[in-house]
């Protein structure tokens, strides 16, 4: 003990006392020649002379202490040390998508309330009272006149009425509808509406308008059909389809076998939208589109259940951090 | 909407289409088939069949032992049924097919030692009908071996149509017919309508009086006489059944065929029930009591439109008849009433009674006002072939108030200022007359239509554009890619929004979405007074969130479900609270936008070089800091509340800005967090993002850099625990010049020995923009600093350097 000078000393220690060819190591190897009656009490001696050397060992590790060395060579292959990255939910994703490729059309972004009167959401939107399109939206209510909004249309009467002709917005948005919750139905879901209105503006431009998003959206190859259709506030009316994202057209269960996918509806400003706003009716003309965010969504990312989107499982959206 | 192609086929002819041409075009003008349907698919397999022969089963009374022939074989089989003889037709399933009604697989069976190759099958067992007390029998004209869907003329397409709001003139087969000629531009027709009347006439004995004419426009009723009620035919019932409705009786299912053929619901009356001989139409008693034909009683109110005789009520009209004069197996005499009543008082009715049904879906929809008598006739007209019944001569038709025609001029450069396109005049007329208007040419390009009166929709020139558009196609109209913007120099309204969710992702949260609607025990986190919905799905979606933190706890506690402890979340959305009691208008509440932060567990992923950091609310204070400087919110300064007696957090940390209040940290609370299944400490933030919108934001502006190094002191001290640190830096710099820029706190520790003393460690920052600082211009100043630090907080210097 007292020859050990240095670290390097100490391990020649370990190996001369400890080490696989040591000496504590042939004396074990002897156990079996020792007689049969002796051997308990060799095997006992020889574990204290054993535990005493390991006592010494770490004694003189302790003398010495070690400094901290460098690796000759570092071992690269450890894994990075990695920043931590947040994500955004995948509905403001797509939202954010959206409203990113209106903007370059050159729209505006409008905000409007989520509790609504029943003036905006339906009235002003040319919902007569006792008629049955108000049946196409379940509406919860806070009271008579006040509900949650059905959609983001409403956004389009509080915005002309602030300002005049040529509008051009867009309003995203949460909306309510008062159905059970489902895979494929829930009562909270986001939208995107846009409206356009100025002197000159067609259905073709409409048409012009929404292709040219779709391709962004959707890819160069995408093909877009637009059916008539029927909303209050918008005559004529449409849906735009495009080609099933899923299988390119060919068929498949999500679309159908149709080939096509519903994305949204449209139309042209219908007069008396225009005259709740006091718009004159004979000069201008408008468009107006309302995207629904979770179904455009669910379809890009091949989700089929609603109710995952907004149970905000970690592990969920985690998966989501490519932008 | 569903349409039998089969049914379809008696008023156009498209016998040149495949069901999916049909199907596009149908939804390529506004009449959106979602799906088709294959009738008589189940049948395929199931051929008619005769018994050749029949014995007892030597071993069981009531079976028999039947030979069966299926045209080119013959079978044994075992037969239960107690209707099968020899030399009828019957319908024979081989073994192998699957019987429609169980949905198994035919096997070949022993039954009761004999084999069995097969089945004689009953209507039930077809799906065909309810009938199951012996197998269906052919007629003797039945051909053995043709398939029984050819045999039976089973075999249909129907098509299920989502018709919108605005078209009841579509809720037919009739009107379907009639969008298909204006399609295809090619003729539809309607059946001829041609009965005969017995010498009686109606008006002998009979009169109808409205009293209400304004929800009862028009009333037309006929009567005939010594019907004998009993099964439809099979191609009546074929009709109905495949399209879903429940084949009853010949008086019942003729008005329900009429109903779809036309889109004119039609109500019967057992004529023996009506007493009086009158009907009068008005409106029901305040609370009074009717049961109507469906069994229950129902409470009407004096809104009700009500279908009367002189001493009683006999039906909700337009809605539903009344059980006190419904037609049954005794009827003999049968009142039938065609009436176009006013859609909104039919809408009423029905959503008061929560009672919604065909009739009165296509009345508060709108019928053809024009077309109620016609379709009574075609109703007597059947009952007259299908129930062997007399028609009396004559009708009435009480119709007080004409509804006008509607005319609506069409100028063709609106046509084009609002599609874009220029669509040829006769091409509009030609549309428009295949739609059923009639249309004149005025000078010029302009038109004027007579709307259709089976088009209730139609009242303004651009309800016409709409017709003229989706008939010739939307598809095509050319895309216009143009985008014809005015620059109007008008604010873009700045997308905060997005770069708050940029910002806080950057720092490596997770953004979630909570549903706003949330439990009562939920929104009493918050002091605010919430809001309830009036008309919840559920008790636990019953008012709205007056704050973002519950959400937050709901999700941290689903996640520790799943294990995941570590979680940094935060979310955007609007919450809302009533500041009355009674919430009548925009006055009466608020809502406002939040963003909500959440840290629970570790900080950062584990790693092999560093240990975890723990959340705690200095790390959410700082998140917040940065969040704000990095908005360009100044002068922020925070008020923290230690142990607080709160059901919901200890812990409290307000955030200013000047003085404006914009939100706070809170620590929850164990007992909240254990009521949520947490177990780990949780540490939220809550702003008023609406608030912080508004607030005026610093302007970056650039600060002159110096020339000259900084020198930095580091400065440690024993000082009393109840000074803060806010304090102490307070005192630093007031007791310095300008030329200290910064003071960071570097270590702060406590041990047993320092009784009541805390060592705290701070960096002092000196530079200045004249020169290079000498040590002893430093050195004076931490002279100076440490001096008042004595005086005034009794510290204890323990290095300074």
């Amino acid at each position: 003990m007292s020859k050990v000078k240095s670290l390097q000393e100490t391990e020649n220690f370990r190996i001369k006392y400890l080490g696989r060819k040591g000496s504590i190591s042939s004396l074990f190897e002897l156990i079996s020649q020792v007689p049969k009656e002796s051997k308990a009490e060799f095997g006992r001696e020889l574990n204290l002379l054993k535990k005493e050397i390991e006592e010494n060992y770490q004694n003189l590790l302790e003398k010495f202490p070690k400094t901290k060395i460098q690796a000759k060579t570092e071992d690269l292959t450890l894994p990075g040390i990695k920043p931590n990255i947040g994500t955004k939910h995948i509905v403001t994703q797509t939202l954010d998508e959206i409203i990113e490729i209106f903007r370059g059309f050159g729209f505006n972004i409008a905000e409007g309330p989520e509790v609504e009167s029943d003036y905006y959401n339906f009235s002003a939107l040319n919902f007569p009272e006792d008629h049955p399109a108000r049946d196409m939206q379940d509406t919860f209510f806070i009271a008579k006149d006040l509900l949650l909004r059905t959609h983001t249309s409403p956004v389009q009467i509080r915005y002309m009425e602030k300002h005049k002709p040529p509008v051009r917005i867009i309003a995203p948005g949460r909306v309510f509808r008062n159905e059970a919750v489902s895979a494929r139905s829930h009562c909270i879901f986001h939208q995107v509406e846009g409206l356009y209105v100025d002197a000159n503006v067609t259905f073709a431009e409409l048409k012009g308008t929404l292709f040219n998003f779709a391709k962004l959206f959707y890819g160069e190859d995408v093909k877009i059909r637009f059916r008539p259709s029927f909303f209050p506030f918008t005559e004529p009316s449409a849906e735009m389809d495009v080609t099933c994202i899923l299988c390119n057209g060919r068929g498949c269960r999500v679309c159908k076998y149709s080939g096509w996918l519903e994305v949204l509806g449209c139309g042209m400003v219908d007069p008396n939208v225009f005259k709740s706003v006091d718009y004159d009716v004979e000069e201008y003309t408008g468009y107006a589109f309302g995207i629904g965010i979770e179904r455009i969504a669910m379809l890009k990312y091949g989700i089929d259940d609603i109710r995952i989107l907004f149970e905000n499982d970690i592990r969920f959206l985690r998966q989501f951090i490519q932008i | 909407m569903k349409i039998s192609l089969n049914w379809l086929k008696n008023y156009i002819d498209i016998s040149n289409l495949s069901v999916d041409e049909i199907a596009r075009y149908l939804t390529m003008s506004g009449l959106e088939v979602e799906s088709i349907d294959e009738i008589g698919k189940d049948l395929k397999g199931f051929v008619v069949g005769e018994v050749v022969s029949k014995k007892n089963h030597p071993n069981a009374d009531k079976l028999s032992l039947c030979q069966v022939n299926n045209g080119s074989e013959t079978f044994q089989v075992v037969c239960g049924a107690p209707n099968v003889e020899q030399g009828q037709k019957i319908v024979f399933a081989q073994v192998g097919l699957i019987i429609p009604s169980t949905g198994e697989k035919l096997k070949k069976a022993k039954i009761r030692g004999i084999e069995s190759q097969g089945m004689i099958c009953s209507e039930k067992e077809l799906g065909l009908g309810e009938n199951h007390t012996g197998i269906l029998v052919l007629s003797k004209d039945a051909v053995v071996g043709e398939p029984i869907i050819d045999s039976l003329k089973l075999s249909d397409v129907v098509l299920e149509i989502g018709i919108t709001p605005n078209r009841p003139d579509a809720l037919s087969h009739i009107g379907v017919a009639r969008e298909l000629s204006a399609i295809l531009r090619k003729k539809y027709s309607i059946p001829k309508i041609d009965y005969d009347e017995i010498d009686e006439s109606i008006g002998d004995n009979f009169s109808v009086s409205i009293e209400n004419e304004v929800d009862c426009p028009r009333y037309c009723a006929l009567i005939v006489r010594n019907v004998k009620v009993k099964e439809s035919p099979q191609w009546l019932r074929n009709y109905l059944s495949n399209v879903g409705l429940r084949p009853l009786n010949n008086i019942v299912d003729i008005s329900n065929f009429v109903l779809l053929e036309y889109g004119q619901p039609i109500h019967t009356f057992d004529a023996k029930l009506v007493e009086g001989n009158k009907i009068i139409i008005k409106n029901a008693d305040e609370n009074e009591k009717f049961v109507t034909l469906d069994g229950k009683e129902r409470i009407l109110w004096s809104d009700t439109l009500m279908i009367c005789d002189p001493e009683k009520k006999i039906a909700i009209a337009g809605v539903m008849g009344g059980k006190n004069s419904e037609i049954t197996s005794a009827t003999k005499d049968v009142i039938i009433e065609g009436a176009y009543f006013n859609p909104k008082s039919i809408r009423r009715t029905s959503k008061f009674l929560g009672l919604s049904t065909d009739a009165s879906y296509r009345f508060e929809r709108g019928v053809d006002h024009k077309n109620t008598l016609t379709v009574a006739k075609r109703v007597a007209q059947l009952i007259a072939e299908l129930a062997d019944g007399e028609i009396l001569a004559g009708y009435i038709d009480e119709y007080p108030s004409k509804i006008e025609d509607v005319e609506v001029t069409v100028r063709s450069s609106r046509v084009k200022k609002v599609l874009g396109i220029e669509i040829d005049r006769d091409e509009i007329s030609e549309i428009l007359e295949h739609l059923g208007f009639e249309v004149r040419k005025l000078n010029g390009s302009d038109l004027v239509c007579k709307v259709p009166s089976f088009r209730p929709d139609i009242t303004r020139e651009i309800d016409v554009i709409e017709e003229v558009a989706r008939i010739h196609g939307y598809e095509n109209i050319e895309v216009d890619s143009r985008v014809s913007f005015t620059v109007t120099g008008e604010e873009v309204i700045s997308q905060s929004e997005k770069e708050t969710r940029e910002i806080l992702s950057g720092f490596g949260l997770n953004e979630v979405i909570n549903n706003t609607l949330m439990k009562y025990e939920e929104v009493k986190f918050s002091d605010y007074k919430p809001i309830k919905i009036l008309n919840p799905i559920s008790q636990e979606l019953s008012h709205l969130r007056t704050s973002l933190i519950p959400g937050l706890v709901r999700t941290i506690s689903a996640n520790h479900k799943f294990s995941e402890f570590d979680l940094m979340l935060y979310e955007i959305g609007n919450c809302m609270y009533a500041q009355k009691d009674i919430i009548e208008n925009f006055n009466d509440f608020s809502e406002k936008q939040n963003i909500a932060i959440a840290l629970t567990g570790s900080i950062a992923s584990v790693n092999w070089r560093e240990k975890p950091t723990k959340a705690d609310i200095f790390y959410l204070k700082g998140l917040v800091e940065t969040y704000l400087d990095k908005i360009s919110l100044d002068k922020i300064s925070f008020t923290s509340y230690n142990d607080l007696e709160n059901d919901y957090y200890n812990i409290e940390v307000k955030v200013f800005t000047d003085s404006t209040y914009i939100g706070s940290l809170y620590k929850l609370s164990h007992s909240y967090l254990t009521r949520n299944a947490i177990e780990r400490e949780v540490f939220v933030a809550e702003l008023d993002f609406s608030k912080i919108k508004s607030l005026p934001k610093l302007k970056s502006k650039f600060n002159l850099l110096s020339n000259y190094p900084k020198v930095e002191r580091d400065l440690s001290f024993l000082i009393d625990d109840s000074i803060t640190y806010k304090q102490i830096e307070e005192k630093i710099y007031q007791s310095s010049d300008k030329l200290l820029k910064k003071i960071m706190l570097f270590d702060q520790y406590r041990d047993e020995k320092m009784f009541n003393r805390k060592s705290l460690a701070v960096r002092l920052e000196f530079q200045s923009y004249e020169k290079t600082l000498t040590n002893e211009e430093v050195d004076k100043r931490i002279q100076k600093i440490v001096n008042v630090l004595e005086k005034e907080f009794n510290v204890q210097i323990r290095a300074a350097n």
